[in-house]
């Protein structure tokens, strides 16, 4: 029994180590993608061991008044109140970017009570002279900043050097900044903003933090119209996590569709191996080899390929998935990955490679489980059975090459099916692939809609942001050359049946996307559009009314529809139907859209805002920025297109070189004579490529059309968790044609490419083996 | 002899193989001429390097060293598809495993050859149903695959494969080592019916009767040419003729 595996492993070496590296691929990738999904159990595990707050809110109100309100509440165990200055648009340049950004940053003073009882540093520098600033590591990988590091803050009265000291993973607030004492009072004076006092909260055990954070913003709120804002760390872990969770899941999908793809090739494999070696197997049972003692060596040969194959990739997780959290995972989700052993995991993943690799090996060799020795001996599998002979060339006219291969394509059903199902599933996933890039680097809109919700090209942040100011600077927006849309959206966090919310108050409710899935836009002073989420809580739709509450204020409003976008409690309303329960509503930015736009020409509607208007403090071009890979869901979709791309070139490369080693041991001796009587090795190549064509077309228009259908659906399902109800990402039609002329070309060319060794054979040898 | 027309010329022709990192050497220095119109029979024993010859000069296999010259052309350093052209255009093959391509009805298999040069698909159907009724298969056995016939058949739709092309030589390797008595008698006889029609006709065999068939037999013995015979063409039942040849092989100890 050994020695017929070992016989085995000699003679398919070169198919076993294609299976091999297929193996270790999807396993790497199947594997990375649950450690991908783990940052929501690991940002549990850091909050535990930080003993990170349950959640934080800020408000301009002073301690004194922030601790009253914690002391009342009796879900909150314990609380800490800070200063911390919000500098909603600080402008910095870094040692590793000179090109001035703006931000919103959070700066608390170093030392000072941030939630959490350390701060685990990843990188510290205590030797660092000067100013010190102390940076997340979400900040640091997106800035890609290291200790040692400077940064320099233009305020309006002067600029300020900061070197960077520490870099520690916070798991509240990506945008947490710590300076030194002295500093924080220095930048508070230069920057002009106010402090801020910040309360972090520690509820007791089995108080639901959201309504504990929600009855603290009311509270805060009925105290005296305060700012206010604030988020509970189950907030923020899905904010860090959402977006590497998709990730995940496309990693599993694909690892599933390349375990599939490789299942299939196995059965094509093994039942032409069974084949050839027909006469050999017919010896061995006439030597007295049982039927199942030669099934168990042909399973052995695939499931030690899987089980060595599996371990591999398992490793190379290990080895590489710490590289691919510090390379780009940090930038999406701030969390650090913790290097460990995952054994449960890793075994679980061996266990069903290995479950898998003997159902299909075992299944493919039920062919021989009847076979006589006389009968593999005198006949072996062979039937012949060309019943049909397809466009005999004698009555079909056309060009010899493509008659043959046509007449070759018809009579391999079998690899057909093969063929069909992996080229449908490499169609599918670069259809996908390519759509999302559709999606995020030439018409980013809809994306970036069912991310965050409304997005404009521009946005304007006016000097004064009051109601009347703000109506009389969109109409002169409005008034700019190339101007679409200009409008004011702003939110403020209100409640409704005892759910926080973010509401969403809007100048123009026709200019503003807020991704509504059923019904419709309100457009009265007293409507809502609710998001899917609060929806789902409350058990409310369209025609229902709801009461939303606003400080001590209340009122009930009509639904007219319902939302969807990723990670929100939303609701939707007019600026006047807003004032209706006392909010004040000022617009902190306007937001602009650009006819027709492109990178040119919001460039020429900011350039004519800036030469024409006064009264704003900053421009920020939202149109090149949100096709930035700075920004975290571009860079995930870019990401994930390069995997899968890089994945189906891989798949179609290792299939056609697996197909051709078939297809050159089961056809030798045609291609011996083809060549003896004087084709070509370059026509026979041609041939060879040429049929699979039909197959391949067929597949890759199927596997595109999929992948235009089920691109939503699949987003639906993935993001389902997080609000989106119904993904409606752009779809375009004429990728389906680009997919499937790429694909079957790429299958050409791979194919006519890798089947060279027919060019070094001569028709002699061709004949001989 | 000095008048005839010299097709292929070998200029020290050797073939060696490398068995167990030792070097066989197959054919050595080998001098030959084939002549136009001549049926060439080369005989040898097991192992003389018969098969090896007939692919170098067919340019099926390159030598190791020395040249061949077909029509003056040395076709030794032609590359793989060039030589694949040169086949197509002047050669014709019939081996003993018949070789007919499996997945091809009998009809395509000669009509795909003879579309390689650019025959029109309708004039060689008709060039080809004429071949086959001189080879005496019927137009039902052509529309059959290859393993629905039997080998005496499949040889013979061989041959007019071979012939499809009207190459200047038919190279035949034992063609009729895998057939019957009944069909080793009709294959040798349309191969000398093609001969006498004007088809040049080199043949490999170890079969007595198929040497027979020659009109100019050249004994091959550890790759190198023994001895030479020349009966003269092939009549049927010439005991004279026959005679010569046995003993032409008797004195080179066959």
């Amino acid at each position: 029994m050994v020695k017929l595996v070992k016989s085995g492993f000699r003679k398919d070496k070169a198919i076993l180590s294609v299976f091999l590296l297929i193996i270790v691929i999807s396993v790497f990738i199947l594997h990375s993608g649950i450690f991908a999904s783990m940052y929501s159990r690991l940002y549990d595990e850091y909050a535990h061991d930080q003993e990170l707050a349950d959640g934080f809110a800020y408000t301009d109100a002073d301690h004194e008044f922030v601790e009253s309100v914690l002391a009342k509440n009796k879900d909150i165990v314990s609380y800490a109140v800070q200063d911390m200055l919000e500098i909603r648009s600080i402008k910095y340049t870094t040692s590793r970017n000179s090109k001035e950004k703006t931000d919103i940053w959070s700066i608390q003073r170093f030392g000072d009570n941030t939630g959490c009882k350390n701060l685990g540093f990843e990188e510290y520098d205590g030797s660092v002279s000067g100013r010190r600033i102390y940076i997340t590591s979400f900040t640091a990988a997106v800035k890609k900043l290291h200790t040692g590091d400077k940064i320099n803050i233009n305020t309006v009265n002067g600029k300020l050097e900061y070197t960077v000291a520490g870099v520690f993973q916070y798991l509240l607030m990506d945008n947490l900044y710590l300076v030194d004492g002295d500093s924080f009072d220095e930048l508070a004076e230069l920057s002009g903003s106010r402090v801020m006092s910040i309360a972090y909260l520690y509820a007791k055990d089995g108080a639901d933090t959201g309504d504990v954070m929600q009855n603290v913003k009311t509270a805060l709120q009925n105290g005296g119209r305060f700012y206010i804002d604030g988020y509970s760390s189950e907030e923020y872990r899905s904010y860090y996590t959402v977006i590497v969770n998709v990730l995940a899941g496309f990693m599993a999908v694909f690892a599933l569709i390349i375990m599939m793809i490789c299942m299939i090739m196995i059965v094509f494999t093994i039942n032409n191996n069974i084949s050839r070696d027909i006469v050999n197997i017919g010896v061995l049972r006439a030597a007295g080899y049982t039927v199942r003692q030669i099934r168990a060596a042909l399973t052995a040969e695939y499931v030690i390929v899987g089980a060595v194959g599996a371990m591999a990739g398992i490793v190379l997780s290990y080895v590489l998935f710490p590289v691919m959290d510090k390379g780009f995972i940090r930038e999406i989700c701030g969390i650090i990955w913790k290097k460990q052993l995952y054994p449960a995991i890793s075994f679980a993943v061996l266990a069903v490679v290995v479950i898998f690799m003997i159902g299909t090996a075992y299944f493919s060799t039920k062919k021989i489980k009847d076979l006589h020795p006389a009968t593999a001996l005198r006949f072996g599998l062979k039937s012949n059975s060309f019943k049909k002979n397809h466009f005999p060339l004698s009555n079909t006219r056309g060009e010899l090459n493509l008659l043959l291969a046509l007449k070759s394509s018809m009579q391999n059903m079998g690899q057909n099916v093969t063929i069909f199902f992996i080229i449908t599933a490499v169609a599918f996933v670069t259809m996908i692939a390519g759509l999302l890039y559709y999606n995020t680097k030439v018409d980013i809109t809809y994306y970036q809609r069912m991310i965050q919700g409304d997005s404009p090209d521009i946005y304007i942040y006016p000097e004064d942001n009051s109601y009347d100011s703000a109506y009389s600077l969109i109409e002169k927006i409005r008034s700019i050359n190339g101007v679409s849309q200009a409008y004011g959206l702003d939110s403020v966090t209100a409640s409704t049946g005892g759910v926080e919310v973010t509401l969403i108050y809007v100048t123009d409710p026709d200019y503003v996307y807020c991704g509504i899935y059923e019904g419709e836009i309100m457009r009265k002073d007293n409507e809502v559009v609710v998001g899917s989420s609060v929806a789902a809580k409350l058990g409310v739709g369209v025609g229902d009314e709801i009461a939303v509450e606003y400080g001590d204020k209340s009122r009930r409003y009509l639904v007219t529809g319902l939302q969807q976008n990723v990670l929100s409690s939303r609701l939707y309303m007019t600026d006047k139907a807003a004032q209706e329960i006392g909010i004040d509503t000022v617009y902190n930015s306007l937001r602009v859209r650009v006819k027709n736009a492109d990178a040119r020409k919001v460039d020429d509607v900011i350039d004519g805002i800036e030469s024409h208007l006064t009264g704003i403090t900053r421009i920020r071009n939202n149109y090149r920025e949100l096709r930035s890979n700075d920004y975290a869901p571009v860079l995930a979709v870019a990401i994930g297109v390069f995997v899968m791309i890089i994945l189906s070139i891989a798949t179609v490369i290792l299939v056609i070189r697996l197909l051709i080693k078939t297809v050159f041991i089961r056809k030798e001796r045609e291609f011996g004579i083809k060549k003896a009587v004087g084709f070509t090795s370059k026509q026979l190549r041609y041939q060879l490529a040429l049929s699979l064509m039909p197959t391949t077309l067929a597949a890759s228009v199927l596997g595109a059309v999929l992948g235009y259908f089920l691109l939503n659906p699949l987003f639906t399902l993935i993001l389902g968790g997080y609000g989106i109800r119904d993904a409606n990402l752009l779809l375009q039609p004429l990728l389906i044609l680009i997919t499937a002329a790429a694909v079957t070309g790429m299958v050409f060319v791979f194919c006519f490419l890798m089947s060279g060794r027919m060019k070094k054979m001569s028709a002699y040898k061709l004949i001989q083996e | 002899m000095e008048n005839k027309e010299v097709i292929v010329r070998t200029d020290k022709l050797s073939k060696s193989f490398s068995v167990g990192g030792k070097q066989q050497h197959v054919i050595k220095n080998l001098d030959l001429e084939i002549y136009k119109g001549d049926f060439t029979v080369i005989v040898g024993s097991s192992g003389a390097g018969k098969s090896t010859l007939l692919y170098m000069l067919s340019g099926m296999d390159k030598p190791s060293l020395g040249k061949v010259n077909y029509y003056g052309v040395d076709i030794t350093d032609m590359n793989d598809d060039k030589l694949a052209v040169f086949r197509r255009k002047h050669c014709g093959f019939v081996f003993q495993q018949i070789h007919l391509v499996d997945s091809m009805s009998v009809m395509d298999n000669v009509i795909s050859t003879g579309m390689l040069i650019g025959q029109k698909q309708k004039e060689l159907k008709a060039k080809a149903t004429l071949l086959f009724d001189k080879m005496g298969i019927s137009e039902e056995l052509t529309c059959k695959f290859p393993a629905q016939i039997s080998g005496g058949e499949a040889q013979r739709a061989a041959v007019v494969r071979a012939l499809i092309n009207d190459p200047d030589i038919v190279f035949a390797d034992e063609p009729t080592g895998a057939l019957n008595s009944a069909g080793v008698r009709a294959v040798l006889d349309v191969l000398t019916d093609i001969n006498n029609a004007g088809q040049s006709v080199v043949m490999v065999t170890h079969d007595i009767k198929s040497v027979f068939r020659g009109n100019r037999i050249i004994y091959l013995q550890d790759g190198g040419i023994m001895g030479e015979c020349d009966p003269g063409r092939y009549v049927s039942g010439d005991k004279q003729r026959h005679e010569k040849i046995r003993k032409f092989l008797e004195d080179m100890g066959w």
